[in-house]
């Protein structure tokens, strides 16, 4: 079947060269899709937000075929190709959508010129300390100005004094000084976040950004001010001043808040984590996330968190600690509570563990309000992935209590728990001690001190994998940072005892040569 | 053991990953997986910025044409 495109297209000419675009796209986007790295400069255009027009940066020349007011015939240059009515004055490219025929200049003398006058009025009153700003390495302004400025100031007189450091909210701080009043901040509180809580006062070189009267940047989403923000106005409270840009290593990675599944950059250096910012995708998150998104890799510091494989307590290699995993789970009456926090791969593995001891596999769901924006009520990554993988294949529970029951009538001797802490689902700890328990998990818990085997499991910045978000849309994330030294990425130990429980007598060649049996491939 | 080794099970034994899918060249933005087993369960999952559930579900219920 043919699908036809829905989206209309319509040829123009930018800097002498025909392109084919969607109608009614505006310049600054119709100029990203010549390639080449061409890119009309802008501060306040940002594609998720409304056209604002006020930073005047993205000018370009425009014009249309002239075409005779009496006759309506097309008027042809003397070479026969037809003229081009230029318009006197250069036009921004935001608020210019692309339409048949157009033609667009963006590097002529006119363009450069206005440019150049446009840097020239933001520089006026901008303070010159890019050597200790926080947006050094990321600043627009700081980019376009040594590609459009004219280099030197004309300016004698002194520069205008505004507030510094104003606490906008618990996580963005403003430097007023800096900023160019793009208003993206403003229309992104307005229009995304739904909360209209910044705005401008005063007027001209005195105009200040600043919260409404008695109100706060507080919304969960107020660090994506940080990010729009084309300068280092908006710094983000939590980041600031504590590394150069340039020196961190971006890492493509997946938000694990909720069953949303944002898509997320990692900044690390050397092992360390500093900061987490949204990825653009369309289909999944625009350009924003949570700011509890962001702050999730904080926990990889966090003191309960688990290093060791133990068997009762005392600590062991990796593999021996799989292998009395593997043991434990061949007795029989096996239950496994899964994660919805784990990867694709590892519930692959999970699964494989489930058949092969013959375990009745549990998952508890972690349920919240929703935003309606990218926090969704399910607080789990991969809710979606267990149920692909065939981990499970109904909903999960709200608490353990069948279990617990299960437990007490002896159904049940040994459980395989993964990241929960069965004690706040339903089973007291001393219907726990009537079972043998072995805990896969990040950080300690209740659960986790409790058991008989312990095997740490990684963060997800700290492995490779898949999640499932709410949309069944299978993505990926990236190892940003080593995990804790001697720490195997799960699905390495969960294989060895997924291989393990298949040498024990009577289980089907067939599923051995599905799922591996034969070993580890490493 | 490594990612890779683990996909080319996966994709031996799960029917929505199809049989090209592969964990180094999965796209940045992500795949869509055929949803269509699925439809009948009670997501949790409310309306919000790029998923509608009652859109979702009439999308991928929609008869596939061949």
């Amino acid at each position: 079947m043919k699908i036809e495109s829905i989206v209309e297209n319509v040829t123009i000419n930018i800097d002498g060269q025909d392109v084919e675009v969607p109608k009614g796209i505006n310049i600054i986007e119709a100029v990203k899709m010549v390639g080449k790295g061409k890119e009309v400069p802008h501060y306040c255009y940002h594609p998720k937000l409304t056209i604002a027009g006020n930073c005047r940066m993205c000018m370009v020349e425009m014009g249309m075929p002239m075409r005779d007011r009496a006759t309506g015939e097309a008027v042809l240059e003397e070479d026969g190709t037809q003229k081009i009515a230029w318009m006197p004055k250069p036009t921004i490219g935001c608020a210019t959508n692309a339409s048949p025929g157009m033609h667009i200049l963006t590097g002529s003398e006119m363009v450069k010129e206005s440019r150049n006058g446009v840097t020239e009025f933001l520089l006026i009153n901008h303070p010159l300390d890019c050597p200790i700003c926080d947006q050094a390495g990321e600043c627009r302004l700081q980019e376009f100005s040594a590609e459009h400025g004219r280099g030197y100031s004309r300016f004698i007189e002194d520069k205008n004094v505004k507030p510094k450091r104003t606490r906008l909210g618990p996580n963005v701080t403003l430097d007023d000084e800096r900023c160019i009043l793009c208003s993206r901040c403003v229309r992104f509180s307005k229009e995304v976040a739904d909360d209209d809580v910044l705005g401008f006062v005063d007027r001209g070189t005195y105009s200040t950004l600043t919260c409404f009267p008695g109100k706060e940047l507080s919304h969960n989403y107020s660090l994506n001010t940080v990010d729009i923000c084309p300068v280092g106005a908006l710094t983000s409270t939590d980041f600031r001043f504590k590394m150069r840009v340039w020196f961190l290593k971006r890492t493509h990675s997946i938000c694990t808040e909720s069953s949303v599944g944002a898509n997320t950059e990692i900044w690390s250096r050397e092992g360390k984590i500093y900061r987490i910012t949204p990825r653009r995708n369309d289909e999944v998150n625009d350009t924003w996330m949570t700011d509890t998104g962001r702050a999730l890799y904080k926990e990889i510091e966090s003191e309960d968190r688990l290093v060791h494989y133990t068997i009762e307590g005392v600590h062991k290699a990796s593999g021996e600690a799989a292998v009395a995993a593997a043991e434990l789970l061949k007795s029989g009456k096996i239950a496994m509570v899964g994660s919805a926090h784990s990867s694709v791969e590892e519930q692959f593995f999970y699964k494989a563990i489930a058949e092969r001891s013959g375990a009745k596999v549990s998952l508890v769901s972690h349920n919240g309000d929703g935003d309606g924006l990218l926090q969704s009520e399910d607080r789990t990554p991969n809710l979606r992935g267990a149920l692909v993988t065939g981990l499970i294949s109904e909903l999960p529970s709200e608490n353990l209590e069948a279990l617990a029951r299960d437990i007490n009538s002896g159904a049940v001797k040994t459980i395989l728990a993964v990241n929960e802490d069965l004690t706040e689902l339903g089973i007291s700890k001393d219907v726990l001690a009537k079972a043998k328990v072995i805990y896969v998990g990040s950080h300690a818990n209740r659960t986790s001190e409790v058991a008989n085997i312990v095997l740490p499991s990684l963060m997800v910045f700290e492995k490779d994998g898949s999640f499932i978000n709410q949309s069944f849309r299978i993505q990926r994330f990236k190892a940003a940072i080593p995990g804790p030294l001697g720490v195997q990425p799960d699905f390495t130990v969960l294989e060895k005892i997924a291989a393990a429980l298949a040498e024990r007598e009577g289980y089907s060649d067939d599923h051995r040569l599905s799922m591996g049996a034969h070993g580890s491939d490493n | 053991m490594t990612i890779d080794s683990v996909w080319e099970r996966m994709v031996a034994t799960i029917d929505q990953l199809g049989d090209s899918l592969r964990w180094r060249t999965l796209p940045e933005k992500g795949v869509a997986l055929d949803a269509t087993a699925f439809l009948d369960l009670g997501f949790v999952e409310t309306k919000n910025l790029k998923y509608d559930p009652a859109a979702f579900k009439e999308a991928h219920a929609a008869p596939v044409e061949v």
